[in-house]
């Protein structure tokens, strides 16, 4: 199993990402790749400045490591990468960058889609939106918790 | 002898008090459950959310249950629910 995870407080580019992971694999025959991007608004429709993502020590990466390893042993993929931005991200800044690579293409789709869930409700992170009337902490939602009982 | 320990708040914790609280420790430590008990005590607007039932705790960077013992020394975070993604 390759499992690759990363946080960074810089800007990426996915398609760099994804090229590079493309590079790295082997002859599978599918690749999944999924990019979250900054909204550019709230729930309510103001316009958002900044999203902030704070993170914790070593128990990010730990968090994160977790929930690539147990994707790795439910699906049958042969490699991740999964990339999670932490610091103050721009609107349609990427946040979060997930890949997958299996022989064939179920286990690729599972294992991102599972990943996202899992990154969404378990990834050590909290996410702050800062907009013109002040700022708002943003938790999962039902809508969050229920994706993620799902596996 | 009682020592100081530093409590790391994160996240929303953070808004009332700002990134980290101090307490006065016994030698024999406490358990996670006290440790919240004795934060809202002295910290009371904290109080409300450590009262909600999802409020983890950290200790030297592993997640540990209500019943773990916090030590002189140790690193202690509070963690409010996250979000990633």
């Amino acid at each position: 199993m390759t499992a690759f995870v990363e946080v960074k407080q810089e800007v990426f580019d996915p398609s760099v990402c994804l090229s590079q992971f493309t590079g790295r694999i082997g002859d599978e025959g599918a690749v999944v790749s999924f990019t979250g991007r900054a909204r550019g608004q709230t729930k309510d429709g103001l316009p958002i400045n900044a999203l902030v993502l704070e993170s914790y020590r070593g128990v990010t990466l730990a968090s994160m490591q977790q929930i690539a390893a147990d994707a790795h042993a439910k699906f049958a993929i042969t490699a991740s990468h999964v990339i999670h931005r932490a610091g103050r991200i721009k609107p349609l800044e990427a946040i979060v960058f997930v890949a997958t690579a299996s022989p064939h293409r179920r286990a690729a789709f599972e294992a991102a889609d599972y990943l996202m869930d899992r990154l969404k409700t378990e990834a050590v992170f909290w996410k702050r939106e800062e907009h013109a009337n002040g700022s708002a902490w943003i938790e999962p939602t039902d809508a969050d918790r229920s994706d993620v009982a799902r596996w | 002898m009682n020592q100081s320990l530093n409590v790391e708040l994160c996240g929303k914790l953070a808004d009332s008090y700002g990134g980290s609280v101090t307490l006065d420790i016994s030698p024999s430590g406490l358990p996670v459950r006290e440790l919240f008990e004795a934060v809202s005590s002295a910290y009371p607007l904290l109080a409300p959310i450590l009262a909600g039932g999802r409020i983890r705790a950290c200790v030297n960077e592993t997640i540990v249950p209500d019943d773990a013992i916090i030590r002189q020394g140790d690193t202690a975070a509070l963690f409010p629910p996250v979000s990633g993604g």
